[in-house]
């Protein structure tokens, strides 16, 4: 029997048709002598939050820098040396690394990093470090230096601050009055707007005690500010040298949402003078505040109370 | 299960050989599955997967095209805000609304925001009453209240890479979840968060 090359063809064209598949969108296609394989791109979904922070080594400058991805605060786009960080070309962030001190985290610890203490023990009372012995080159994989830099969000606010004052009220005792004084000098140099900024070492703005606050010994701050990333920069192994591009950043972020801020009071006119009456002698607020604000005393309540009310101290969430 | 192709074997028929060879090359045929878009030409098969799906939307996803733009959907306290009288998911019989983008509804920086305006009782809470408690406009700075005291909640912003430009700019998401608000009362003060 024959087969006509009609047939053969057509069945031929029958299967190039139908059989023999092409790469279209989002397909990648692999031709092995076992058969085809077809699969979908492997191109798997990101979602780039906002506050990504993506360093890079700028050989010009020789320094490490950074871009942020736009974030907002309360809807505004913060600013990087007063350029927003939405505008065309997106400003660049300075980073200043400064090498870790002490132990390293554990992540890098395992690619090398060492403690720069580590090998080193304190011998008994003399204080003498000496070499502990236990640690060999041998058994440690190569060592690596690690370098670490934080970007952070401010947002400059009115501040409250005071500081009490004594008026004689005869054989009474004494009347002292703490008011309040509202310092808007940072908001009116930098003005509302969220600021990003890096530093080697974060540290968020501390709210004076309420003893430091009364005596007029701390200042409340200026500022809210937020932690957004630490960028790790680790060397090459065995690395002798300054911080440069061979470095390898990895990223820590620690906010990943857009932010609202609102400080604790919006109307710090209405701040009023806290008002005391004591029978202690004058010049001796330190005693006086001493003993107001030991625990269980009402007054003490009182004051804390009024106090807090009128603490402009601000709070990041996110939305 | 689509098995091995017939062999010939010595003795047979030629012709039975052919016919269960060609009866085999038909089960060769590619097929779409779920997610799969094959068309067929005369130089074969071409396999489409469809764009893999972003796995996170959020809620008040805003798009711009063509001068307007629309919100998805999104709740503030559980209501769903209202483009001209339509809720922004849209509405049996009605076409998704949109708010037409204003030019000169921009900043001097080129910034515009697209927000929610959230229409409050006297007591600071949502005017649940009211068919438009909660609607989409476009203002040109990211304020907190509204002049007439309606607390604004910032869903988008638009940025003109050049400020004096024409274009509506670059969009930048800023809600990605549904919100509540709440008022401290007397001094009219309105929050904002998921």
């Amino acid at each position: 029997m024959k087969i006509p090359a009609r047939e053969w063809n057509k069945l031929l064209e029958w299967l190039v048709r139908n059989a023999h598949p092409l790469a279209g969108e989002n397909c990648r296609i692999s031709r092995r002598s076992s058969g085809t394989m077809i699969m979908p791109e492997a191109r798997a979904f990101r979602f780039r939050h906002p506050w990504q922070v993506t360093p890079a080594w700028n050989a010009d400058t020789k320094s490490w820098w950074a871009t942020v991805r736009p974030g907002f605060v309360n809807g505004t786009d913060p600013t990087i040396d007063g350029v927003p960080i939405t505008a065309t070309p997106a400003p660049w962030l300075g980073l200043p690394f400064d090498e870790i001190s002490g132990p390293p985290p554990k992540f890098f610890a395992d690619l090398g990093v060492r403690d720069p203490d580590e090998g080193f023990r304190t011998g008994g009372s003399t204080g003498v470090q000496i070499v502990d012995e236990s640690w060999r080159d041998d058994f440690r994989p190569a060592a690596r230096r690690l370098a670490k830099c934080d970007v952070s969000l401010s947002v400059a606010r009115a501040a409250l601050d005071g500081a009490p004052t004594a008026q004689d009220a005869g054989a009474t005792g004494q009347n002292i009055e703490w008011t309040p004084s509202i310092n808007t000098g940072l908001l009116d140099s930098r003005g509302a707007r969220p600021v990003l900024q890096a530093s080697a070492a974060f540290s968020p703005p501390k709210t004076p005690s309420l003893m430091d606050r009364l005596m007029g010994t701390a200042s409340d701050p200026q500022e809210d500010a937020i932690l957004i990333a630490t960028v790790y920069l680790l060397s090459p192994a065995n690395f002798d040298g300054p911080i440069n591009g061979s470095w390898t950043p990895y990223i820590k972020g620690a906010c990943f949402w857009n932010l609202a801020h609102a400080p604790r009071v919006a109307k710090l006119g209405d701040a009023t003078p806290i008002r005391l009456a004591t029978g202690l002698a004058g010049g001796m607020f330190d005693g006086f505040f001493n003993q107001l604000l030991a625990p269980g005393n009402d007054a003490a309540d009182r004051i804390a109370g009024a106090m807090a009310s009128q603490s402009s101290e601000g709070r990041f969430w996110t939305v | 299960m689509h098995t091995l192709p017939p062999q010939a074997e010595k003795g047979k028929s030629v012709r039975q050989a052919w016919d269960a060879l060609v009866k085999w090359a038909r089960g060769t045929a590619i097929l779409s599955g779920p997610g799969v878009r094959i068309s067929r030409s005369a130089g074969g098969t071409t396999v489409s997967f469809h764009a893999p799906r972003q796995s996170f939307r959020g809620a008040f996803r805003v798009n711009v095209s063509g001068g307007k733009a629309t919100v998805g959907v999104g709740t503030i306290n559980g209501a769903e805000p209202t483009i001209n009288g339509v809720k922004i998911g849209g509405e049996k019989g009605k076409p998704i609304p949109s708010i037409i983008l204003r030019p000169a509804k921009y900043d001097d920086e080129g910034r515009s925001w697209i927000c929610a305006v959230v229409k409050v009782t006297a007591a600071g809470k949502i005017d649940a009453a009211a068919r438009d408690a909660i609607t989409i406009v476009q203002t040109d700075h990211p304020t907190k209240v509204l002049e007439d005291g309606r607390p604004v909640a910032p869903l988008a912003m638009l940025r003109r890479a050049d400020p004096k430009g024409t274009d509506f700019g670059e969009l930048y998401q800023v809600a990605f979840f549904n919100l509540n608000m709440w008022g401290t009362g007397t001094d009219a003060r309105f929050f904002f968060a998921p």
